[in-house]
Order: structure tokens, then sequence, then C-alpha cells
């Protein structure tokens, strides 16, 4: 038996142990009922914020209160490496900084802008600068990661009400932009695109293994029907190695796939025997991409990545997409008045205006469309690969790859102009015709009352601002901004453009062009070149016809003068003979008596070759001119209606002699009404525009050197 | 850096200037050694005491007539050093002092301050060593200090220390998930995560191990057992760290054959193992220019970092070249034997004036000659050589053209072809070996890749043939081999310019296998181990444990700063120093801004002089830790030479700085009172 002091030490320790477990146990219940919902509430737990990373908290927590000198000291040593050109050693430093500061955005923007662009310009090679491209990008990825916001199932469901912790509209957006800059229109874009092609392809698929053979004669050649696949598989990536970098023989494609085999992919590493190599997992994957939050966005979980052609764009509108997700409800009255938003929910863009931010996604699909036109995909045609696959039975076989529709250029630029009339409405950029009418009609009351046109503020007394006189100052005000934001965006030059290049006569004429160009290019078949372009101009000229505002964007009649000017000299170039003819014989005929240039021998050698090219030759571009005055379409409709009105009295009997079938105009034909083709310099009537703008000509004449 | 090439800023300790180093390690360490005599030796006048010495294998002191001798000298050197701080204060206003101050490189010759405060330091460090070596001379048993050194072993062993080292399993098991690399890095980036890893992981338990142990046996009073046996104190200090140095020592092998394994075991890729999975051999050349605004430095292109000078191709307006000159003294005379070629590497930089060509290099001339030919006499020895060549060019073409038009068939041809290009191969040797030249134009030059030149071993047999001795009339000696590097003209008349370093261009004389400079880079992570080891224990000697760690972790970081203090000590610094920078932040004041002429700015700038001197003296005392670290020569797979690199640069400079801490540590133990009989 115990003596009592040992028995009242016993007793004291029962109770210290029931204590501490009742306060254990309680402050446990506490935890989990109390806490944990509150901080849930208030987005204070880390795993609001994003992905959690066990090693960095590991770290943080281990360096107990010296992890801002540490990442000091780190921010110094990266510094110093990138000034010596440590790269390899600076991208583990960074890992490092960021690991200390996972919720800092700075070093995650700073330190991938400086991989993805300090570094990748300091490197020659392009598959160097595109390694540290990837790194970047990467790196920025995993800062976005970290950053994310809300996880869970409805964590992107801005409907609910639930409170979410936003993620950053800045980093994401930045992703996109550095595919764009870095990847999408960098100097050396197309060798950049091809490798991002690589990054999407299954290592086993490219092995150049694959390929190689030895034909009879002990040289080193490439199967055929292999290769075939391969083109089928990834017709643009053999176009542009092809057509824009020089790889003119399937060996040297090859070489450059043996050269490329190490590049950032979706894949893992492939291992000897596999004939389908694993995706990695997503967020280790290049391109990295974000969660598929919505169908039409290419998904890292399949190895059909997206049901789209795969492009730089792509990826890239994707990244722009998923930066529209965190920010507030969007106004439609932009300017009139500064909506309040939940701050715990959205965040708001901070680098620039949020319109000019939400107009990037469809900025990059108008990307998409042009890019593929300028690789010289148009239509569902396909494009036919010549010499690679002729063998002596067939010499003149083609391989035809690309036919399928994703290839289309007129969908990509519908789709362009699809998402930027959302784009518009969503934002108020967009008014509908009858809604422009509607508002300009009310806001004349204020407009007559305080003598502003419709491009000026103008204000009213708040003793005026009732009624009527409210709603018409409202209109007015509406009507400013809305044209104050569309300027700020250039929106209507985008929509404009969009809206007429998806006509199909434009992607048509286009495609002309562009095989013009080539035969240009290509020195070889100029006639061919000529005949296109011939071929071409009148296209184009109806598709600025039908779409009278397509024609007005100021770059779209600067492409099309340039290519003009091009086949102007073109066609000199090539009947050079002829025209120092017929010149020769003009400035003959300008004299009495006329003397011939030649028998008297009156021109020097230099001074004969200086009369061609002539620079300031004139072509059809030039002389067309359209009427542009209000109610053009009306007029049009009319002026079709009296056109048509006796033809189709003519097919009930009345006037059936007058008009033979032959002359029934085409429906097309509606679209050239109003327009005429005259001289060059002719005076443009009132309300008449010329096609092609003489401001627009002189740009591209100077850039020529032609002026 | 993303190629293989040795990034030096500071050369190592070369074997002839091993005296100049020792002087000014004299100079330091005797320093330090006169402030504290200087100190004790005012204390004994103040206090009118005798002197006793130790005397040899006698435990008594005793005072002897010559004892004065040591409390006068003691003041004379430290006097010595004090008139040398004045005058290199004053030289800064009188040009006429300059030679009474120390020189301030090697390549400087000795000044008078430089004999002075070498003998002043020499004498001071000769009566600081006299009692320890008159003390302890005889008496010092290897027995004690080994059993001293198993304890500590086994007491280490016992706390479980060992189990830090199985941290190192972390890095191996997770490394792959952290690190990433282009293929050519894979080698480079393992090396570096282990050696980040090793380093802090050995250096923190040196510490721990060396900063605690003395003080916790005072504090446990375990010493009292030891120091109560006739046992010398500067035993126990001995003891401890042997016992710690070998059981690290042991820890850093053992860690250092896993961290092996685990990189010997990664599927090396071809990009890596060409670029590091190896240790070349490598010779390096000085490097000189010719056609720059210098010989000694290439042009700035504005780069931040000046390691990399830069010559520009000639262009239309400026159609000389510019040089890259690397001069080559003594090549070791088996170099060319038994072998047909020879390979140079080179590792440059491009700096782009225009964009250039998308994925084209830019071409570069090598020329190679003898090094006593000047640049003129190289152009004669060039055109000598190209007439020649193309005079039996022609000859044997001209000879070959009957064999080739009668080859019947196209094996025959191909015979034909295959004679006349062995006869031309045949007759280019002859004369590279006559006139001991050779020109490869053209060359590609990737930028930040390294890439490599085969020369044929003839040049170098025929260099090592040549028995003329190499002095000039000047008593100057002439290099065996100079290489020529120019950038080449392009067609479109464009220029880029060319970024060389000292060890950018090398003669690869063999290639060792990479485990083997993996260990060899360990010995300078050991080293650095010791050292951390050495500080802690004799701080320990006096400080409690938690400042022993304290005081080495701070020496060790300040060793780590030391490119920056040397910034300082220069007045490199960008702001100026700690009393300018404070103005211009208090008045804010940028940097481009120029401080006003003003009495005050005058006390500013002194007063920055002043910290400035300090920091240069602290520098004196701070360890080049820097040194130690040799893992850019494993990552880059370079050679690390026995002699030149761990022993002249590292082993050498441990004991020169340990020794000090040992003096230090002897008089602390000694005089610190622990069961003293007094």
């Amino acid at each position: 038996m115990a003596n009592p002091f040992q028995q009242r030490s016993r007793q004291r320790k029962l109770a210290y142990g029931v204590l501490i477990l009742l306060l254990f146990t309680g402050s446990l219940l506490h935890r989990r009922f109390v806490l944990e919902p509150r901080a849930e509430a208030l987005q204070l737990r880390e795993t609001s914020r994003g992905e959690v990373e066990l090693t960095g908290s590991a770290l943080r927590l281990l360096l107990t209160g010296s992890r801002g000198l540490a990442t000091t000291v780190l921010w110094d040593s990266a510094n110093k490496m990138m000034m010596k050109h440590q790269w390899n050693e600076l991208e583990l430093v960074v890992k490092s900084i960021t690991k200390l500061q996972p919720y800092f955005i700075t070093p995650w923007m700073f330190q991938s802008w400086n991989l993805a662009f300090n570094v990748s310009v300091e490197c020659d090679r392009p598959r160097d600068k595109y390694y540290y491209v990837s790194r970047g990008v990467e790196l920025l990825a995993e800062g976005e990661r970290r950053n994310q916001g809300s996880s869970g199932a409805d964590a992107f469901n801005i409907d609910n009400k639930k409170p979410r912790f936003p993620g950053h509209p800045d980093m994401r957006h930045f992703i996109g932009f550095m595919y764009q800059l870095k990847i999408g229109n960098s100097d050396e874009k197309a060798t950049m695109r091809c490798l991002l092609d690589l990054s999407l392809i299954d290592p086993v698929k490219r092995d150049p293994k694959l390929f190689l053979t030895v034909n009879e004669r002990g040289q080193q050649d490439v199967k055929r029907d292999e290769f075939a696949a391969f083109c089928k598989d990834n017709p643009r990536l053999v176009r542009r190695l092809r057509d824009f970098l020089g790889f003119d023989t399937p060996l040297k494609v090859v070489k450059f796939l043996a050269d490329s085999k190490a590049v950032p992919s979706r894949y893992e590493d492939p291992k000897a025997g596999q004939t389908e190599t694993p995706l990695r997992a997503p967020h280790a994957q290049f391109p990295v991409l974000p969660p598929p939050l919505e169908e039409s966005w290419p998904d890292v979980a399949k190895r059909e990545l997206t049901r789209e052609t795969t492009d730089v764009f792509l990826v890239a509108r994707t990244w722009y997409q998923y930066a529209q997700q965190p920010l507030p409800p969007v106004d439609r009255d932009p300017g009139m008045l500064e909506k309040e938003y939940d701050k715990q929910r959205f965040r708001n863009v901070k680098q620039m205006a949020s319109q000019i931010f939400r107009g990037y996604p469809s900025r990059a699909q108008i990307y998409i469309a042009e890019n593929l036109q300028a690789e010289g995909w148009f239509d569902d045609e396909g494009w036919a690969i010549p010499d690679w696959f002729s063998n002596s039975r067939n010499p003149d076989a083609e391989l035809l790859v690309g036919e399928d529709l994703k290839y289309h250029s007129g969908l990509a630029w519908r789709r362009g102009y699809d998402m930027y009339k959302q784009y518009g409405l969503d934002t108020g950029l967009y008014l509908t015709p009858d809604e422009l009418l509607r508002l300009n009609r009310k806001a004349q009351l204020f407009r007559d009352f305080v003598k502003v046109s419709g491009g000026e503020v103008g204000q009213l007394r708040s003793d005026q601002n009732k009624g009527e006189m409210a709603e018409s100052f409202l209109a007015h005000t509406k009507l400013y901004w809305n044209m104050s934001y569309r300027s700020m965006t250039n929106f209507d030059a985008h929509f404009d453009q969009s809206r007429g290049e998806m006509n199909p006569v434009a992607v048509h004429a286009h495609k002309l062009l562009y095989q013009a160009d080539r035969y240009r290019k290509s020195l070889e078949r100029v006639d061919q070149a000529i005949n296109s372009y011939d071929e071409a101009w009148p296209l184009w000229i109806q598709a600025c016809l039908e779409t009278s505002r397509f024609s007005l964007v100021s770059n779209v009649q600067e492409d099309a003068y340039e290519l003009l000017v091009q086949h102007m000299r073109l066609v000199q170039n090539q009947n050079r003979k002829s025209f120092q003819k017929v010149f020769k014989g003009m400035a003959q005929f300008g004299v009495w008596p006329h003397v011939s240039f030649d028998d008297f021998n009156l021109l020097t050698p230099e001074q004969n070759n200086k009369i061609m090219p002539v620079r300031t030759v004139r072509g059809i571009l030039d002389d067309v001119q359209f009427y542009d005055g209000p109610d053009a379409e009306k007029l049009k409709e009319i002026l079709q209606a009296v056109t048509y009105a006796p033809i189709h009295a003519s097919t009930l009997g009345a006037f059936g002699f007058c008009f033979p079938v032959a002359l029934v105009p085409h429906p097309a034909q509606r679209h050239f009404l109003l327009s005429r083709s005259v001289l060059y310099g002719t005076p443009v009537p009132a309300n008449w525009r010329p096609l092609v703008s003489n401001d627009n000509i002189m740009q591209v004449r100077e850039r020529l050197g032609l002026k | 850096m993303i190629f293989a090439t040795l990034v030096l800023e500071r050369e190592p300790l070369q074997t002839a200037e091993f005296l100049a180093a020792l002087i000014v390690w004299v100079q330091n360490v005797g320093g330090v050694a006169s402030l504290a005599l200087a100190i004790w030796a005012i204390a004994i006048l103040l206090q009118r005491m005798k002197v006793s010495v130790p005397l040899f294998s006698d435990r008594t002191e005793k005072v002897l007539p010559t004892s004065d001798l040591f409390v006068y000298g003691s003041l004379f050197c430290f006097v010595g050093y004090l008139a040398i701080l004045f005058l290199s204060i004053a030289a800064g206003s009188s040009a006429g002092l300059t030679r009474f101050v120390p020189r301030l490189s090697f390549d400087q010759p000795l000044s008078i301050g430089d004999y002075v405060m070498t003998v002043c330091g020499a004498v001071a460090l000769l009566i600081a060593l006299y009692p320890i070596v008159t003390g302890l001379f005889g008496k010092l048993r290897w027995g004690r200090i080994e059993a001293m050194a198993r304890l500590s072993f086994k007491e280490a062993v016992r706390s479980r220390v060992v189990l830090i080292f199985s941290a190192m399993a972390l890095v191996f098991l997770f490394v792959d998930w952290f690190v990433q690399h282009k293929p050519e890095d894979q080698i480079r980036n393992y090396v570096r995560v282990v050696y980040w890893t090793m380093t802090p992981l050995f250096i923190i338990t040196a510490l721990m191990l060396g900063s605690f142990i003395i003080p916790n046996d005072v504090k446990n009073m375990s010493i009292h057992t030891i120091v109560t046996k006739p046992v010398e104190k500067f035993e126990i200090v001995l003891g401890r760290f042997l016992g710690y140095g070998l059981l690290l020592t042991l820890g850093v092998a053992g860690v250092a054959l896993v961290s092996l394994g685990f990189i010997l075991r990664t599927n090396v890729t071809d990009e890596a193992a060409k670029e590091s999975y190896k240790a070349r051999v490598a010779l390096f050349g000085d490097l000189a220019f010719a056609g720059t605004k210098s010989t000694q430095k290439g042009e700035s292109v504005g780069r931040e970092w000046e390691y990399r000078s830069y010559i520009s191709g000639p262009t239309v307006n400026v159609p000389e070249r510019q040089f890259a000159i690397w001069s080559f003294g003594d090549l070791p005379s088996s170099l060319g034997r038994g072998v047909e070629t020879l390979r140079f590497e080179y590792t440059f930089d491009i700096f782009r004036l225009s964009k250039g060509e998308e994925g084209k290099d830019i071409a570069c001339t090598f020329t190679l000659a003898e090094g006593h030919l000047d640049g003129r006499e190289v152009a004669k020895v060039k055109e000598a050589f190209k007439q020649e060549s193309d005079a039996q060019e022609a000859e044997i073409r001209a000879a070959h053209s009957k064999n080739l038009g009668a080859a019947a068939s196209a094996d025959e041809t191909a015979k034909a072809v295959e004679a006349l290009q062995a006869k031309l191969k045949e007759a280019r040797a002859a004369l590279v070996q006559k006139h001991r030249f050779v020109e490869l134009a053209g060359q590609p030059v990737t930028d930040n890749h390294t890439q490599s030149l085969e020369v044929p071993a003839v040049f170098f047999t025929a260099l090592m043939e040549k028995t003329e001795a190499r002095t000039a009339p000047n008593g100057k000696y002439y290099p065996q081999l100079r290489v020529y590097v120019s950038v080449d003209r392009t067609n479109s008349g464009e220029s880029q310019m060319l970024g060389v370093a000292r060890r950018d261009l090398y003669l690869i004389a063999a290639e060792l296998p990479f485990w083997q400079n993996f260990l060899k880079g360990i010995v300078g992570m050991w080293c650095s181990v010791m050292l951390v080891l050495g500080i802690a224990v004799s701080c320990s000697t006096y400080l409690s444990g938690l400042i022993s760690l304290f005081l080495t972790a701070m020496i060790y970081g300040l060793g780590q700063t030391t490119e920056y203090l040397q910034q300082v000590a220069d007045k490199k610094v960008e702001g100026g120093g700690p009393l300018e920078g404070f103005t211009r932040l208090a008045g804010r004041k940028m940097l481009a801004v120029q401080l006003e002429d003003s009495p005050a700015t005058s006390l500013i700038k002194g007063g920055d002089e002043f910290f400035s001197w300090i920091v240069r003296r602290l520098l004196n005392l701070v360890p080049d830790v820097a040194r130690f670290d040799l893992h850019q020569y494993v990552a880059n797979g370079f050679d690390i030479s026995w002699g030149q690199v761990l022993f002249m640069d590292n082993l050498i400079p441990l004991v020169g700085y340990l020794l000090p801490w040992a003096i230090l540590s002897y008089y602390l133990m000694k005089y610190r009172e622990i069961a003293n009989p007094s």
C-alpha cells in the first residue's frame, strides 16, 4: 500500500492525465468543428490556394524563421548565375526559391520570364532555346498550380455561392503569352513550332530508327511506307519542314527527328520494346496545359490531345480561356459605373484592362486561322507532297495528306468570328445594328440639348438629369464608352476581318494567292504564279465587296496590296523584253520625227536596263471604288430587285424574248453592284471609297522602297 | 554553364607561387601573432614579471637570461606592423611611400614593406611557436592521442551521429522528381545536387561535433578524469580533432561511394557522356590577343560578367582580323606518340551583332605554329606552306590523273581516288612536319557547345624534335606552341563576336575515368569539412559550445562571401562603402549621381576607406572556402590534378589555415583553468 504522499502523487497524475485528455479532445473537436469550417469559409487554408507540395512545406518548416534570409541569398545567387550563364544551376536555384515562396507570385513570374526569355535568347540553337522556353513555361505552370485556387469538383463553377479562392488570371495569361511570343511568333518560329509538334508526338512514332534503312547501294535511305504514314499523321510538321525550313528530302526530315529526339514531351522516356509510350502525368507534360474544364479544350489525359489541329496558338488560346475563370462577372456597360464584385471569389486582372484581357482567347483563335493559311492550309483538299514518293513505275506519284476538316482555315476563321462576336456581346463592345440604332435615336435628345457629337462626353446638371433626358444621357454615355473601348481593343478591325476571312471566296482567294507566292519564290513556275494571281484578284475583290467592312481593315488592305505589287513586278520581269519594246515605242511615238532609239543607239545599255521595272505601276486593286454611304446594302437590294424583276417576269414568259437564259446574272453579281473600276487617280465621289486607301498604298510602297 | 568548360575565376595556386604565398602566410599569421604577443608583452612589462619559458624535455619552466628578448622581440614585431600600417594609410596621399607598402599581387616585386612585415611576422611566429615546440617536445604521446581519438570516435558513434549521413538517402530517392535536365546537363546536374547536399550535411555535422564536445566535457566535468592524468591538454584537442576527423572522413568516403554508385547507375545520355562523363587531362595555354586594343584583353561587348573577352571577324569596313592567341609553355614530350591525331576542344561564346542564319554556326580559323614566331613570321610560314602545298598537290594530282583516267571500273576508280587521297595526306603530313605549321580554316563554332578539332600528331612530334633553346635574347622564355583563333569572314559580310577565356580552348592529353575524378573532388569537400572541424574544436577550447558553433559558422559563412568581401575591400561595390550607401539612401540619391564635393563627403569617403582597409585585413583571416569546391571540375569532366589542385591548392592551404588555429588552441587550452595545479 502506497503511503499518503504516493497516493496524492498518483491522484495528481491521474487528474493531470484526465485534464490533458480532455483538453486534447476539446482542442481536436474545436479544430474540427469551429476552426476548420471558418478557415475554409475565409479561404485561409493552404489547400484553398492550390496544390500543396509536401517537400516545399517541409523545407519551409525546417527553415523556421530564416526563410526570408534563405530566399534573399538564393535570389542573389540566381542573379549571379544568370550573369555568369550558369543556366543549369540557375534552374536548381530558381526551383528552390519558388519552393520557399510558393504564394508570392513575383518569383514565379520573374524567374519563369528569366528562363523563357533571357536565358533562351542567349542560346543559338533553336533546340536549346526551346528547352529553356519549356522550362520557363513549366515553372510558371507549376506556380499557377500552387496558386490555382480552391480545388474540388465545383471549384470552377462560378455560379454556386460557395466561397472559393480565386486563381491568378495574370499567371495563366502569361503562360499563354509565353507560348505565343516564344514559340508562335519568335524569329525561329518555324523551327520552334516543329519542336512543339515533336513534343506532341509519341517518341516511339518519331524514332528515327523506325524510318531509316540501307538501300541496295549501301547508302542510308528512308523507308517510304513508314515515312508516308508519318507524313499522313503529321502533315503540318512535314510541310513546315519541307516548305519553310528547307528539309527537302525525307532523309533530311528524319535527320531533324534524330537531332531533336530529346525534346521535352508529353510522353515518358521510351523504353526498348515499347510500341506505345505512356503519357506523363498531366503536370509533367510539355506543352503543359490547364485542366480540361470545357469539352472543346485539349484534354491532357488523352493521347489524342484535341480534335482541332495542334497548334501553339491552340495551347495559348486554352490558357487564355483558362485565365478568364477567376475574373469577376463581365460588365456589359464598361465605363459607366465601377461595379463591385466579391473579392473572395473573384480576382481581376492586374496587368491590363479587362476588356483587352477578355479578348485574348478570340485573338488566339484568329492566330490559329492565320497560321493555317500562312502554312498553306485552306480547305479540305489537303496537300499533295511532290517528289518524295515517286518511283520509277510512277514518276508523278504524290502523297495527299491533311485532307481533314481540321485543317480548313475557313472553319478556323468562322470559329474566330463566333468567338469575337460572343466576346463583343459579353463585354458590350458589340452592339447589334438595331440596338445601335435605338441607342443613337435615344441619345439624340441629349446631344441636341448640350450640343455635343457622338464622340464627345458631355455633362448634365443634376437638375437636368431626370426623365427622358436622363435616359438620353445614359444612351449617349453608353455609346461614347462603347466607341472608346472598341477603339482601345481594336475590336472592329478584328471582328470585321474574321467576318470577311471566313467567307469561302476569301479563303479560295487566299489559297490562290498563297500558291502564286510559292510559285513566285520557286522561280521556276512563274507563269503559273501569274495565272494564280490573275485568278485570285477578282475573287479577292468579290470577298471585299461582299463584306465591305472587311475591306476597310487596314492590314487586310496592306497585305493584299503588297501581294499585288509583287504580282506586278513579276509580270514585268516575265515580260521584260516586250514591255521594253512597248515603252521605247511609246517614247519614240511621242517625238517627231519618230527616231528609233535602237537604230541610232540613243540609249546606253545602263539606260536600257533602267527602263524596267517601272516602279509606279498600278494594278487591279488600285482601280476599284465602291459605295459605302448610308443604307448601301438597301440600295444594293433595290438595284438588285430592279435588275431581277424583268428576269423573273421573263421566267413567267412576259419578256422571254428580251432576256435569254444566258443573261441571267449570278447571285454573287449582287455584291458588285454599286462598285466601279476606274483609272487610279479618278476623284472618289462622296460616300464612295477606294478598295485600298491611298494611305495604305503609300505605306506599302514605302515599305517596299517604291516611294 | 551549359557546355563543358572550366570556369575558374581564381587560378589554383601554382608551384612557382608557393614561396610568395608562404610570405603572405607568414605576414598574416605573424600579424595576428604579433598583436597577441604585444598585448602579452605590455602586460608583462606593466606587471614587471619575469618571463619563464619551458625547456626541452623538462617539465619545469625556467627564467632564462634571454627571456627578455621574447618580450622586446614581441614589441618589435608589433611596432613593425604598426609602422607599415601607418605608412599604408599615408601612401594614399603620397606616392613616394608606395615602396614601403606591401605589394598587392604576386606579379609585383617585393617591396620594403613586404620585407619588414615578413621579418616581423616570422619573428612573432617563432616567439609564439617556441613555447609550443619546447613545451611539447618529447611530451606528446601518440598512444594517448590515439586513445582520445578512439574515445571521440566511439562517443560520436554511440550518439548516433552517423544516422545524419543517412539523410543523403532522401536525395538519392527523390532527386529524379525535382531535377530535370537537358540531356547534356544530366551528369552535371547530378554532380551538382550531390555536392550541394553532401557539403552542408558534413559541414553542419563537423560544426556540431567540433563545437560542443570539449565544452560538454567541461560542463559534465568528465574532462577532469582526463586532465588529472599525466596528459598534455593539447593532446585532448588533438585527440578530439583526429577522432572526429576520422569519423567524418569515413562518413564522407562512405556517402561519396554511395553517391558515386547513384550517379553511375543512371542511364547516361550520349550528350552527357560526351560532355562530362569523363575526366579530361587538359593542357591549358595562356591567352593573349592581337588586333584588339590591348594584348591582354579582347573587346568588351557590354556583358556584366567580364570573364570572357571578344574578338570580331573581318568586315568590309574593317578587313583586319582580330586574334585570340593561346600560348602553351611546355608540352609533355610524349605528346603525339603512338597516335595519328591529337584533339583540341573548344567552347566559345558567340555574341551576335546580327541575327545571322538560323541554325548556322560561325566559322573560325585555327592556326597552330611554333611559339617563338611572331605574327609576321607566322604569316610568312603560312605563305610558304601554302605555296608548297599547292605545288605538291598539283604535282600529285597530275601524277595520279593517268591512273584515274585508266581506271576501267568503279572499283578501280575508287582505289585510284583512295591512293590519291593517301598520297595527298602523306605529302601534307610531311609539309606539316617541315614547317611545324597547321591551319584549319572554316571550323564551325556553335554557341555554348563543346566542339573539337583534330590536329595531326606529326605536328607535335615535330615540335618535340626541335631541340633549340626557347630563350629569347632578352631572357624571355618562348612558349612551345601558339594557337591563333580568328573569326572568318561571312559571305554576307556580317561580323559576329567570339567570346573567349583562357580555359575555353585546351589540348586533350588523356582521358581518365569519371569515377576517379568524382572521388578526387570529394577530397576537396573533405578539406572544407576538416577546416570547419579544426576551427570549431579550436574555438571550443575556450568558448562555450553555442558560441563556438556560431563563431565557426560565421567564419565559414564569411569564407563563402570572399568574392563580395574582395569587392568591398577593392571599393568596387556599386554605390560605395556603407557610409556612402547610407548617405545615398537617406538623401535618395541614385547610384549615377556624384556626391557633392564637401567636407562631409570627404569624411564619408575617408570612413569608407577605413572600412575597406578593415575588410582587407579581415580577408586575410577569412578562409577561402571556395577553393575546396571542386565540383566544377567533376561536373564538366576535367581531371583534378593531384599535385596542382589537390596538394597545392587544397591540402597546403588547409594546413596553412589550421596551423595558426592549432597554436591558438594550444594557448587557450593551456591557460584554461581546468584542474590546474595552481
